[in-house]
């Protein structure tokens, strides 16, 4: 008697621990999916959920990883030598994913050393009075050292009708820089419609993190 | 007596009785025949768009891609469809529209020609009036559910200092195209700041500065 109660107990044990690993194996499927990944010139890359602060971190090689389905994942990479760091986001809907970092700001700025002179002459070229009415700053090389965006700064007063900060966007294709935008205030696809969005819109980013100390906006 | 009048009310309730049977099933036919149209009408216009089509004057004949529709309401599948109306002694009137969940109204205007279409014209000025203002009114909601900073023009701020207005490039067209205006260079900012402060992409937007004549001669707003 006692014998067949011990042997029972064992089996309700086992029943509710077969059926609490089935029922989370099944869970753990359902509630999650998998995001393809391709990952170039990064050494590893973590995961993180939005506003979470654990991350798993992985190795560059991994293909895929499982993440809970309607989350967002903040993906931060750590570039191979020459490459920058970066981080994406994995929304609900991103099934795949490319990790491919940009070249390092330190690998960039070599390569703007040695071609600001090409570029100067360019801007320069772009447009008229540009050498006397404006002074050209230093700006950025971005997308693997192809695409420069700088500002040119007014020279003359504050006060003079159009004293605006412009902005211009530099590509270099087959070795030899050309103004896709020349200088203006602002660009939109409308106005240049030959030029990629891509780019377009990384000269309007440029133009509101480049404002100048005059331009200074009070919304901030 | 008493058995003719008890013949009479069972006679009675028999008669009520059909009445009420023959109400019940005509509510039942029409319940039915009411859930049978819904049906039908939901598939014929299940993934199409109703468009309300009017001309004037309103015995134009209508095409549509060049097949002959009756004004009022039809229904489209999304798609970019070509819609005339003719009229002998006025002009042909055209309209383009991408019809898409927010378009739902042509007007077709039609201008007089003949001596007699301008009489009739001068006449029925109203109803020119009527469609063209329920046209405007249709296209202005449009634009501004699809460009959302619309409906928050204009825009003024005196400290910018800057205004933010809108118009359109033609008459009939449903591009907006944003003027920033009463601006100094600083005020020019805050402007394109204000305007992505709202969520929009300046990329997407085309813009006039009123108060602004590139110095480098190579802006063409």
């Amino acid at each position: 008697m006692f014998q067949n109660h011990r042997k029972l107990i064992r089996y309700i044990i086992v029943g509710v621990l077969v059926v609490g690993i089935v029922s989370s194996v099944i869970t753990y499927f359902v509630s999650t999916r998998t995001v393809a990944i391709t990952s170039k010139n990064s050494t590893s890359f973590s995961l993180s959920e939005q506003d979470k602060k654990t991350s798993r971190q992985m190795a560059a090689t991994k293909t895929s990883v499982r993440i809970k389905k309607g989350k967002t994942y903040i993906l931060s990479y750590v570039g191979a030598s020459g490459y920058a760091n970066g981080e994406m986001t994995i929304t609900p809907t991103t099934e795949t994913i490319t990790i491919n970092p940009d070249y390092s700001t330190e690998k960039l700025n070599k390569m703007l050393d040695a071609d600001i002179t090409a570029i100067n002459t360019t801007i320069t070229a772009s447009g008229t009075s540009i050498d006397t009415l404006y002074t050209i700053q230093r700006g950025e090389l971005s997308h693997y050292g192809e695409w420069y965006f700088t500002t040119l700064m007014y020279n003359g007063s504050a006060e003079d009708a159009s004293s605006d900060t412009l902005v211009v966007g530099l590509q270099k294709k087959g070795g030899v820089w050309t103004a896709i935008l020349t200088p203006n205030i602002i660009f939109t696809t409308s106005t240049y419609p030959t030029v990629s969005r891509d780019f377009i819109e990384a000269a309007n980013e440029y133009q509101s993190n480049h404002v100048s100390p005059r331009e200074e906006s009070y919304y901030q | 007596m008493v058995q003719r009048i008890l013949d009479t009310s069972g006679e009675a309730m028999q008669y009520y009785k059909k009445q009420l049977r023959v109400l019940v099933g005509a509510v039942l036919l029409l319940v039915v025949l009411l859930t049978a149209l819904g049906i039908y009408n939901s598939i014929m216009h299940s993934g199409k768009i109703g468009v309300e089509i009017q001309a004037v004057p309103g015995d134009a004949q209508i095409s549509l891609n060049g097949k002959q529709v009756s004004s009022g309401k039809i229904y489209l599948k999304a798609g970019t469809y070509t819609f005339t109306a003719t009229k002998q002694g006025f002009d042909k009137s055209t309209a383009d529209l991408d019809v898409s969940s927010s378009h739902h109204y042509v007007g077709l205007l039609l201008n007089p020609v003949s001596d007699e279409a301008k009489k009739w014209a001068t006449d029925n000025q109203a109803r020119y009036e009527k469609v063209g203002s329920q046209m405007a009114d249709v296209r202005a909601t449009v634009v501004e559910k699809e460009n959302p900073l619309l409906a928050k023009l204009p825009y003024i701020d005196v400290m910018g200092p800057f205004s933010i207005d809108y118009t359109f490039s033609s008459e009939g067209s449903s591009t907006p195209y944003i003027i920033i205006k009463n601006s100094t260079s600083a005020g020019r900012v805050r402007a394109l700041q204000w305007i992505r402060n709202q969520g929009v992409d300046l990329a997407d937007l085309t813009i006039q500065f009123n108060d602004f004549d590139n110095p480098t001669n190579q802006g063409d707003y």
